[in-house]
């Protein structure tokens, strides 16, 4: 690989990874609560009594209601 | 159940899925594609293939028992040990697998250290996850308490499959999946692992995209990394466990796409290409989607695209006038009982593809019964239910539903998707840009955006606009896995950092769609405990708080066991539950309607041959409802037992 291909793939490859930060930060709300949410329940499938019910809170995040069938 | 009786329950099931796992493998010499991977594919095919199969003919049969199961299983394994062809396929069996542990030992090899790790890591929680939430939980997701396992729960009751009254009239709708759910509830006559039917789909689709991704030219280890984001994507992932068809289809065109790149070029002037084996394999794997659900024709523009246009040139065109001619050499070639094995296999597989769309056609005159089917504006198919609606406004209107969808800020991501895309964290934070990137530099991956593209909007000319449709399209995540994998092997070697934080961002990226998915997303730790604390038979549907009326709780209360229970629901209403988890309860549907008097109620239900008739809000007509609540008032013959509860007195 010639010298220029190589820089040029280098900076394909930075610019990949400078974009998937920018998609993964634009993908995080409200997407974090809702991947926090489960490993929390398991928690408190684990630890009964110690952590408080967050259901009505995080149900308040999104923006629509479960649609009606 | 005794624990004699469960103990001869399971012996039944472990002969009669041995017969098939045998009878797969002689199948398999046949179709064998001369790659590890792909044999593989084919061959949890075959398994699928034949245990729909085999549950479709002994349930058209009325043999759809443990016992009948186990003793045709018991003659065909004693059939398998002496006939000459199949007793010299067994024999290969120890080879064979030693072959295949050999190739997965070849790729953990070439995995990187941190890369085996993740792996290690990924497939214990996953297979720890898949087996607490099959073995905590009732199935609970709408359509399949409506019609899928409604359809399971009466032909297990009566031992074969048939059409029974109902107002869900989806129950026609093409029933592989069914199928094989049936074949995971009727040994243990209980729904205790019946979440287990969609693993085998699960599967399919992951070994599909190592193929797919071996066939771009990618490495080993390059493909895993496809497998390991495809196999987090939430949409699949919660959908697997999800007693639904959708993965089983997003499986088989996965693997017909497999197998059709790897005729069209994915490995060139290779003599142990099998083209018979792999052309019949298509076909198989594309019939038994065509009996799972209807969608699988508007994906075949996309697929045959990708199939004609792998190679530049033609070439892959010329290919496959290359693999006909071969065919038809091969097929010339085999003696006569091959060819009527082969000949009798793709009959099966018109069989599973077309039974139940022909069975709907004498009976009601529409082959896609209970749908109507529109083009343009005009009807051509009339049916009750909603219409197959193919036109150009449908697709502006489904473009305008995944706009609004895309990028998943509207809703957790649940097993039916409502309001989402469930494609995750892998798909829209790195998937995307490298799919874009791919789209530009790598001709391959071009052909796959050209595909993909071509099947999602086939789809979106005729899929119903809703919240919950992108269900359909739960394969279309594929192509960012696989852009991803053909970047990964071409990382440049003058960036250690960047290179390690783009695989700090995809472990992340798939530890989090992990998470999102522990607890389908909407599963409380309450629910779960009073499930848990339940012995494990006991876990009915209708216990399920969630989305269960109180109603549906009270029949477990208050009808008894041997009693038969009337239900009224309206053509999109919960019927499921109402058997209980082991099959115990009879039903039977006393029809209603808000004119009728409380004497006309009551002579139906004593028609009917029940004392009992439930009905819930959101599940039967609130007219309904208020009626017999009327009658109940009014201390006609009908009291209200429990609420939602009406017995005769």
């Amino acid at each position: 690989m010639s010298s220029a291909r190589k820089v040029i793939s280098s900076l394909e490859f930075w610019g990949l990874l400078v974009a998937s930060t920018l998609f993964i930060s634009w993908y995080a709300y409200p997407q974090i609560l809702f991947a926090l949410y489960p490993p929390y329940e398991l928690l408190r499938l684990l630890l009964p009594g110690l952590l408080p019910d967050l259901a009505l809170a995080a149900s308040s995040i999104w923006s629509l209601p479960e649609p009606p069938r | 159940m005794s624990a004699f009786e469960l103990a001869a329950r399971l012996a039944a099931w472990m002969v009669a899925a041995g017969f098939i796992f045998l009878l797969a493998y002689v199948t398999l010499r046949r179709l064998r594609s001369g790659r590890t991977a792909l044999d593989g594919v084919i061959y949890i095919l075959l398994v699928v293939f034949l245990t729909s199969l085999f549950t479709l003919l002994a349930g058209l049969a009325g043999l759809l028992r443990p016992a009948p199961l186990a003793a045709i299983a018991a003659g065909g394994l004693g059939i398998l040990m002496v006939a000459p062809g199949a007793r010299s396929s067994l024999r290969e069996i120890p080879g064979g697998l030693r072959y295949f542990l050999h190739s997965c030992k070849a790729l953990w090899n070439d995995l990187p250290r941190w890369l085996r790790l993740l792996s290690a890591l990924g497939i214990g929680l996953s297979v720890a996850r898949f087996a607490f939430l099959i073995w905590a939980l009732p199935p609970f997701v709408w359509d399949s308490l409506t019609y899928h396992l409604t359809n399971v729960a009466h032909w297990i009751q009566a031992g074969r499959i048939e059409l029974f009254e109902t107002p869900v009239e989806r129950i026609y709708s093409p029933a592989n999946y069914e199928l094989l759910a049936t074949w995971f509830s009727v040994f243990l006559h209980h729904d205790v692992v019946v979440e287990a039917a969609g693993l085998p789909a699960y599967l399919i689709g992951l070994a599909s995209v190592y193929c797919i991704g071996r066939s771009l030219g990618a490495s080993r280890s390059a493909a895993w990394i496809g497998v390991l984001a495809y196999g987090t994507t939430p949409a699949l992932l919660i959908a697997t466990t999800g007693t639904k068809n959708d993965p089983h289809v997003a499986g088989y065109f996965l693997a017909a796409l497999a197998l059709a790149i790897d005729l069209s070029g994915g490995r060139l002037s290779d003599p142990a290409q099998n083209s018979l084996g792999e052309m019949l394999s298509i076909a198989l794997a594309l019939l038994l989607a065509a009996g799972t659900k209807a969608y699988i024709a508007h994906l075949l523009p996309g697929l045959a695209l990708i199939a004609a246009l792998y190679l530049p040139r033609g070439r892959s065109l010329k290919l496959w006038r290359g693999h006909l001619a071969a065919s038809a050499r091969q097929w010339r070639a085999l003696s006569v009982s091959t060819r009527a094995g082969l000949g009798a296999l793709l009959c099966a597989g018109l069989l599973l593809g077309g039974y139940w769309n022909v069975r709907n056609w004498i009976l009601t005159g529409n082959p896609f019964y209970p749908y109507g089917v529109i083009v343009e504006g005009s009807q051509v198919i009339q049916g009750p239910e909603s219409y197959h609606h193919l036109g150009l406004d449908r697709l502006a209107e489904n473009l305008a539903n995944f706009a609004f969808k895309f990028g998943d800020k509207r809703a957790p991501i649940r097993p039916d998707l409502p309001n989402t895309t469930g494609w995750g964290w892998f798909v829209y934070g790195i998937g995307l840009p490298v799919a874009l990137w791919g789209l530009l530099r790598r001709r391959r991956v071009r052909i796959l955006w050209v595909g993909f593209l071509v099947s999602l909007l086939t789809i979106m000319l005729s899929n119903r606009p809703s919240p919950w449709n992108m269900r359909y399209v739960i394969w279309f995540p594929a192509l960012f896995c696989l852009a991803f994998t053909a970047l990964w092997d071409e990382r440049p070697t003058g960036t250690r950092l960047a290179r390690g934080a783009m695989s700090v961002l995809y472990v992340l990226a798939l530890s989090l769609n992990f998470a999102t998915t522990l607890n389908y997303d909407k599963i409380s730790a309450e629910e779960f405990r009073s499930m848990l604390q339940l012995p494990a038979l006991r876990r009915h549907a209708a216990l399920f708080e969630d989305n269960m009326p109180a109603a549906f709780r009270n029949v477990l209360k208050f009808v008894p066991n041997e009693a038969l229970l009337g239900y009224n629901v309206h053509n999109n209403g919960f019927i499921y539950p109402l058997y209980r988890s082991d099959f115990s309860q009879r039903v039977v549907y006393v029809p209603l309607s808000p004119q009728d008097t409380c004497e006309d109620i009551a002579g139906r239900m004593r028609q009917s041959g029940t004392r009992y008739l439930v009905v819930a809000p959101e599940h039967t007509s609130d007219e309904n409802i208020a009626r017999l609540r009327q009658c109940a008032d009014l201390e006609s013959e009908i009291r209200e037992r429990a609420q939602g509860l009406y017995v005769l007195r």
